[in-house]
Order: structure tokens, then C-alpha cells, then sequence
């Protein structure tokens, strides 16, 4: 269950506003209605990281 | 709902609001209120609820595009489609519904979910049995749902069914309580208004406790895991 890829996805929204979520969608290519469902892997998580940190230019946080 | 906080500091007497899920105070599952975080932002043509953006489209539309769907592709891959876009719609509000809120139990966790369906304008859904066990993996819910938007699309659209039609009302529902329960559930309408009942209904149990009725259910979600 990916509670810390939703919680990424609340970050970007908190950081940058709700349309950031739409470009974490795009550099993730995971909405978050499918990564609702997806593992928080330490591959997904990686990859979240990236564009958050992409999308807000600052590291992302740990969950 | 609102609680009030009174403090004295010195000789003056503050009162301070504050609104009960910022606090982080527990709630019942009947407190949830989807119009207090909803925002209409006409300035920035965006509706939101908590970080999730909403768009609006008259109900009918939305009953055209299942049609086009399914004269498209039939009635099978219809309902797998709609069944799977209803799971992940489900499991994703539960994980929001858990990072959100704080619920009095893990009852009233399970119990918002037919409260947020019905805020969303999809159903009115009103739970009748919820029994469930996490030791043994035993898991039970009945209900009922009135005004199934999709129901109702369904007989606009195609009139009465042989089969109950709520495909993406079941998905939500085995979406949300699996994402609750850790295990995969699977929920399938015992009656239907699209197929001439008096209103739809729900019962939702672990996959291996259903019948055959269950198979193309099953087989629609089987690749998501929990």
C-alpha cells in the first residue's frame, strides 16, 4: 500500500499547489489514483523523491 | 464541528476555535463533512477537496461515455474497465480519508467510506452489517445504496438489465474496504435497481468466500495487489 507515495503526492500539493500533482503524475508516470495501489518500494520511492526535489528545488523529505 | 478552547493569561480570557480534524481530535465516521474542505476557486478554474482536484460533468455525460464504452467494447470489457477504475478511485480516497483524518476507531475508518460515496454524489449508501477480524481474515459488510448515479445512467441508456450494473459503485466499495483491510475484498451487488430492484445493495467479503456469481469480479481486479 503506498501511503508514502500519496504523502508525496500532499507534499508537492502543499509545497507548489494542486496543479504540481499533475507534474509529478507526468514525471513519475504514476497519478495517484494508481499509485493509490502501487508498493512504496524503495524504486517508487526513489523515483518520487526525484521529482519532488525536480518540482519544488529542494530535497524531498523522508516519510 | 468546532471546539472551543477558553484561556486565561493573566486577567484576559481568550477563546480560540479551533476545527476538529486540524487538531488532530479523533471523530465518528457521521462527522466527516466533504463541504467543509471543498473549495470552488473560480479565480483559478479549480474545484478541490483536500489536495485532490475535482471536475464537475453533468451526470448524463458521464452515463454517455459508459455507453459509447460499452458499444464500443460490450458489456465484458465495460465492466472490467469500470469495475478497475472504481478499485483504484476507492483505494486511493481511503489512503486520503487515513492521512486526513483521525476516526474514533478503526470502525468508523471502514464506516466513512460509505459516507464519503454518498458526499460525492455517486450513491447514498447506508452500511446494515459490518463484521470483521483481523486475526482470522474475516470480513463482512452489507448495505444499501439508493440513487446509484450509474444505475440509474444504465436504464437511461440501455432500460432495465438482466445483471446488476453498478459496476464502478462495486469497484469503489472492494477498493476502499481492501485498502482498509490489507487483504483482497470483493464487492457484488445482491440486487440492483438496474435490473428492476427497489434499490441496489452491497456485500462485500474476502475473494475465496464467494461463489462462481463472483468469477468475472474477480477476474477484473485480479492483478491489483493489496
Amino acid at each position: 500500500m503506498a501511503d508514502k507515495l500519496i504523502k508525496y503526492y500532499n507534499y508537492v500539493a502543499e509545497q507548489k499547489g494542486i496543479l504540481a500533482k499533475g507534474k509529478l503524475a507526468e514525471l513519475t508516470a504514476m497519478p495517484s489514483v494508481i499509485a493509490a495501489t502501487q508498493p512504496d518500494s524503495r524504486e517508487n520511492i526513489e523515483k518520487f523523491k526525484a521529482a519532488v526535489a525536480k518540482i519544488t528545488g529542494s530535497p524531498a523529505p523522508e516519510f | 464541528m468546532l471546539i472551543f478552547f477558553i484561556i486565561i493569561d493573566g486577567d484576559k480570557i481568550k477563546t480560540i476555535l479551533f476545527k476538529k480534524n486540524i487538531i488532530g481530535v479523533k471523530m465518528k465516521a457521521l462527522d466527516f463533512d466533504f463541504s467543509k474542505d471543498l473549495k470552488l476557486d473560480v479565480e483559478s478554474g479549480i474545484v478541490s477537496f483536500k489536495n485532490i482536484r475535482l471536475v464537475m460533468f453533468d451526470v448524463e455525460a458521464i452515463g454517455l461515455l459508459r455507453k459509447l464504452l460499452i458499444d464500443e467494447l460490450g458489456v465484458k470489457k465495460a465492466r472490467k474497465i469500470f469495475l478497475q477504475f472504481g478499485y483504484q478511485q476507492g483505494f486511493a480516497d481511503f489512503l486520503q480519508m487515513k492521512v486526513n483524518y483521525s476516526f474514533d476507531s478503526e470502525m468508523d475508518l471502514l464506516a466513512s467510506g460509505p459516507v464519503i460515496h454518498t458526499w460525492e454524489g455517486v450513491v447514498k449508501a447506508v452500511p446494515k452489517e459490518i463484521r470483521f477480524d483481523r486475526k482470522t481474515g474475516e470480513f463482512y459488510f452489507t448495505g444499501t445504496w439508493t440513487n446509484s448515479y450509474e444505475a440509474a445512467q444504465h436504464r437511461a441508456y440501455f432500460g432495465l438489465s438482466d445483471e446488476v450494473v453498478c459496476w464502478s459503485v462495486m469497484g469503489y466499495a472492494s477498493g476502499w474496504c481492501s485498502a482498509f483491510f490489507g487483504k483482497k475484498l470483493i464487492a457484488i451487488e445482491p440486487v440492483c435497481v438496474g435490473k428492476g430492484d427497489e434499490a441496489c445493495g452491497w456485500e462485500i467479503k474476502p475473494e475465496a468466500d464467494w461463489g462462481p456469481e463472483a468469477k468475472p469480479y474477480i477476474e477484473a481486479l485480479k492483478h491489483f495487489k493489496v
